[in-house]
């Protein structure tokens, strides 16, 4: 039988040995009261370290997803908006209209940029302390 | 790296869900207070969401995703101008009632004094496999050796660990 090395008994701790390698490290011990010494050494060592890791596990307040941002109304507000600036070239074609549409227009950019940034999505970031990274 | 099949935004979410609270407890050991880890964890999320087009799927997830949860911890120390040192345990963060002085409590009271007492390379595949709840081949993916490295690595980390264990300061 293959010797086996002082490291695949931490492999058998883990779990993470192939079945024949796992069955192969356990008759080493088996057999061998030294080895048998190191494992269960090793073995209470992983219980110790499972309690403490257990313990400092915790469910944080985290968002997993980014969350769509901006303004809620901007389709709806630019479709008034091409509507009141068509309404008003039509009907006024006059000073007054071109102001009414210079203000309609300028609205319309204003809500054209705000769609655009509605796009980019932003994180809702419950932050404890700067939050300067984001 | 695999660009074809694009992640959404449930899959990283179903992925990310059950991997929260290790993760947070991972992120613990490293900046070993709540909400710094809450913090760095959180910034993690944000940069993993945004590098899934290089995430590569024939990799481990959990693997790359605390990779990039241990830059983040370590870019907050940084910015704090703390060094990252395991540094023993406040019962109060890790919400315990009551301090017993059972000989099993004392015992682990002493290997978490050995934990600060190992070598940075112990001590990452320790704080993966334990807080991290990391398979090898995770702790190979978030560190970037082979799974054999990590095995020999973790093994000699517990050996160590035993060593400093025995001569503990009384």
């Amino acid at each position: 039988m293959k010797p086996i090395e002082h490291q695949e008994i931490s492999g058998l701790i883990d779990g993470q040995l192939a079945p024949a390698d796992a069955e192969r490290v356990r008759q080493a011990i088996a057999g061998d009261e030294t080895l048998r010494a190191e494992h269960e050494e090793l073995a209470a060592l992983d219980n110790d370290l499972k309690a403490i890791a257990a313990t400092a596990a915790f469910q944080p307040h985290v968002s997993l997803l980014p969350s769509p941002a901006g303004f809620p109304f901007s389709t709806p507000a630019l479709i008034a908006a091409v509507l009141v600036l068509r309404l008003a070239l039509k009907t006024m074609p006059t000073a007054s209209g071109c102001v009414i549409a210079a203000g309609v227009l300028a609205l319309l950019i204003w809500g054209m940029v705000r769609l655009v940034k509605a796009q980019e999505r932003e994180w809702l970031i419950p932050s404890h302390s700067d939050g300067a990274a984001f | 790296m695999n660009h074809d099949t694009r992640v959404s935004d449930d899959e990283f979410q179903a992925w990310v869900a059950p991997l929260l609270e290790r993760a947070a407890g991972y992120a613990w050991a490293i900046v070993r207070n709540r909400e710094d880890a809450e913090d760095a964890l959180q910034e993690a999320l944000v940069r993993a969401y945004r590098a899934l087009s290089r995430y590569d799927r024939s990799r481990s997830f959990k693997g790359w995703l605390f990779a990039i949860v241990r830059h983040c911890c370590l870019d907050l120390l940084r910015r704090r101008g703390t060094r990252p040192v395991f540094v023993a345990m406040d019962p109060a963060d890790l919400s315990l009632a009551t301090r017993d002085n059972s000989p099993e409590r004392e015992r682990r009271d002493t290997l978490q004094w050995a934990l600060a007492q190992l070598s940075p390379a112990h001590r990452k595949v320790i704080e993966l496999r334990y807080f991290g709840d990391c398979s090898y081949r995770e702790i190979a993916e978030a560190l970037g050796i082979p799974e054999g490295t990590v095995m020999s690595r973790l093994h000699a980390a517990r050996q160590a660990l035993t060593a400093i264990h025995r001569k503990e300061p009384s």
